[in-house]
């Protein structure tokens, strides 16, 4: 006689071993399309750089998510300075915005927000 | 060891990353913007610093020009951080100036001065007080570093503490990849005679050839930003372009300098000028050159295309223009040392500001490694403006103009621009004094009448 069950009991093992192997290839792949995302964004508008809002100014002041004024390499700081007139506009408006959020030592202490910065 | 994960969202998702196995995927693609024209081989980096700023890099050739013109990966992530680290503190210093308010008067200043003057010569031995300055964690690589790269990262702070993230491997510590290494204390700093003593009479008892540094008495520059703003000791006179900058933003506060008052009364012009004057001292601070006491930085003006937002509200249609600023960066061992006009070519390749054509996701992917580095069309020679000191070992400004031409001749055969190299000189402590005699309106005048013909060409 055939035992079935064993049969069966592989094979959910089985099924469930690649339902798990899919997930896994998605969640992968989404990663991987973020990176994707992030690394166009830095290295065609960012001058290379994804860089935590106002680092300088304290991670307290690092909250705000969706922010989508100015931005760094806009009229912002840049004119304050008054140096350039950058023609980052248009790229503002169909730049995603991303959050990144360092969570070090299991707290999520470090509130990021990336501003992809025209730095040069 | 604390774990370290990163987060990222958009308005409808959450992913989250190990921050190394994130930072090794980053790289993975970033080393597709590469520019390897001569070998094509891409490379990809990316540093994580302390405060959590990730700067990335790629390697950089010049089609037929010689092997030594190429930047790699590594070196041009490191001058981006330098970059976007250099402009942090630039912001952070504009914001207390905005929060100290208001205009003051030259006697309030003087009192204000004193004040900081006795502030540092008292905090000159306790450099520990200081809050922690931003610095490199992990750099992650799409390949092995070569050893060029191993000596130029070794001069960044805590150098031997960097972890390095490379495919298939377990993170190790850059003193691993580079044992027993050669470094900046090896080094007998220049300026640092007081020291000279006691490290020759360590070296005897030790009967070792090497120079010993006790690197608790000994302020040591390293790479990213130690010591400026000023450092208290100021061996090689970076300070006096900090205080530069400062005499001049006073100087306008005050109504010293004012726009208009010099030229034809075109005050967009002149604030350009002032701005990037500003900018080009800062960018000289924050060069590093421990080695030659020979600090540079350079500047040159490029057009770039308005966008269409832009062209509507200006109602301008012609091309902007931007400077673009590069500065020496100095190995220990020398050869892997950058001049100004490498990290002039990290600036050029990675602007935001490059003509749309030579980015990646663009048709004409495809010639990215081909596009010249000068993308300007104007028939009119381009301006590199150099500060230097005027005692340097190093003078960059002759062999700059042969390498930009050189470049820019193998780049386009179509057009290839003239340059005109400006070369503007200080004394190096020129400003420890007092300014009783408006030094620094002079100097203004000097350098602006330098910088005025450009933007003339550029007819703003």
């Amino acid at each position: 006689m055939i035992d079935t069950t064993k049969t069966r009991g592989k094979e959910e093992e089985k099924k469930e071993r690649t339902d798990e192997d899919e997930t896994k290839d998605d969640e992968d792949e989404a990663k991987m399309m973020t990176i994707k995302e992030v690394v166009r964004d830095a290295c065609e508008e960012g001058g290379y750089a994804l860089r935590r809002r106002n680092s300088s100014l304290g991670v307290n002041e690092c909250t705000t998510t969706e922010t989508t004024k100015g931005g760094e390499g806009g009229r912002g700081e840049g004119s304050s300075y008054g140096v350039y007139d950058d023609g980052n506009d248009e790229r503002r408006k169909r730049r995603r915005r991303l959050v990144v959020r360092s969570v070090v030592g299991g707290t999520d202490s470090h509130p990021l927000d990336v501003v992809l910065r025209n730095q040069i | 060891m604390e774990e370290q994960i990163l987060i990222l969202s958009t308005s409808s998702s959450e992913i989250k990353f190990d921050v190394d196995d994130f930072l090794r995927r980053l790289v993975h693609e970033v080393k597709e913007y590469a520019r390897p024209p001569t070998s094509n081989f891409h490379v990809g980096a990316a540093c994580l610093t302390n405060r959590g700023n990730i700067f990335l890099g790629v390697n950089v050739e010049v089609e037929k020009c010689a092997l030594n013109r190429s930047v790699h990966a590594e070196q041009c992530m490191i001058t981006n951080a330098m970059v976007g680290i250099r402009n942090a503190e630039l912001e952070e210093y504009r914001r207390k100036e905005k929060m100290k308010g208001g205009k003051k008067t030259k006697e309030e200043r003087e009192k204000e001065r004193r004040k900081e003057h006795e502030r540092n010569n008292n905090n000159n031995n306790e450099s520990n007080e200081e809050e922690e300055k931003e610095k490199i964690v992990k750099i992650a690589i799409t390949h092995a570093p070569c050893g060029h790269c191993r000596q130029f990262m070794n001069e960044l702070r805590d150098a031997k503490d960097i972890q390095i993230l490379l495919p298939g491997m377990a993170a190790m510590r850059l003193e691993e990849l580079l044992p027993k290494a050669f470094g900046p204390l090896d080094l007998e700093v220049p300026g640092d005679e007081e020291h000279r003593e006691e490290r020759i009479k360590r070296r005897k008892s030790e009967g070792s050839d090497a120079i010993v540094v006790d690197e608790e008495k000994v302020h040591v520059r390293t790479l990213l930003l130690d010591g400026c703003p000023p450092n208290p000791r100021d061996r090689d006179g970076l300070g006096t372009m900090e205080k530069f900058c400062k005499l001049l933003r006073e100087a306008l506060e005050d109504g010293r300098i004012r726009f208009g008052q010099f030229s034809f009364g075109n005050l967009e012009e002149e604030e350009r000028i002032f701005a990037a004057m500003e900018e080009l001292a800062h960018t000289m601070a924050h060069s590093y050159a421990p080695y030659t006491d020979s600090p540079c930085a350079i500047a040159i003006p490029l057009e770039y295309q308005r966008s269409l937002e832009e062209r509507w509200k200006t109602g301008d249609k012609r091309s902007g223009m931007r400077f673009y600023f590069g500065a020496s960066v100095e190995c220990a061992a020398y050869n892997p040392s950058m001049t100004p006009m490498h990290a002039m070519q990290v600036a050029l390749h990675c602007t935001p500001f490059r003509p749309s054509s030579y980015k990646k996701s663009s048709p004409e992917y495809g010639h990215i490694g081909t596009r010249p580095l000068f993308w300007s069309q104007r028939r009119c020679p381009i301006s590199i403006y150099v500060f230097g000191f005027r005692d340097a070992k190093i003078s960059y400004a002759e062999t700059l103009k042969k390498e930009f031409e050189d470049i820019a001749r193998r780049n386009d055969t179509d057009y290839a621009p003239q340059f005109i190299v400006k070369e503007i000189l200080f004394d190096r402590h020129m400003f420890s004094v007092e300014d009783p005699q408006d030094v620094i309106v002079r100097e203004y005048e000097r350098i602006r009448s330098m910088f005025v013909e450009v933007l003339d060409w550029y007819s703003l």
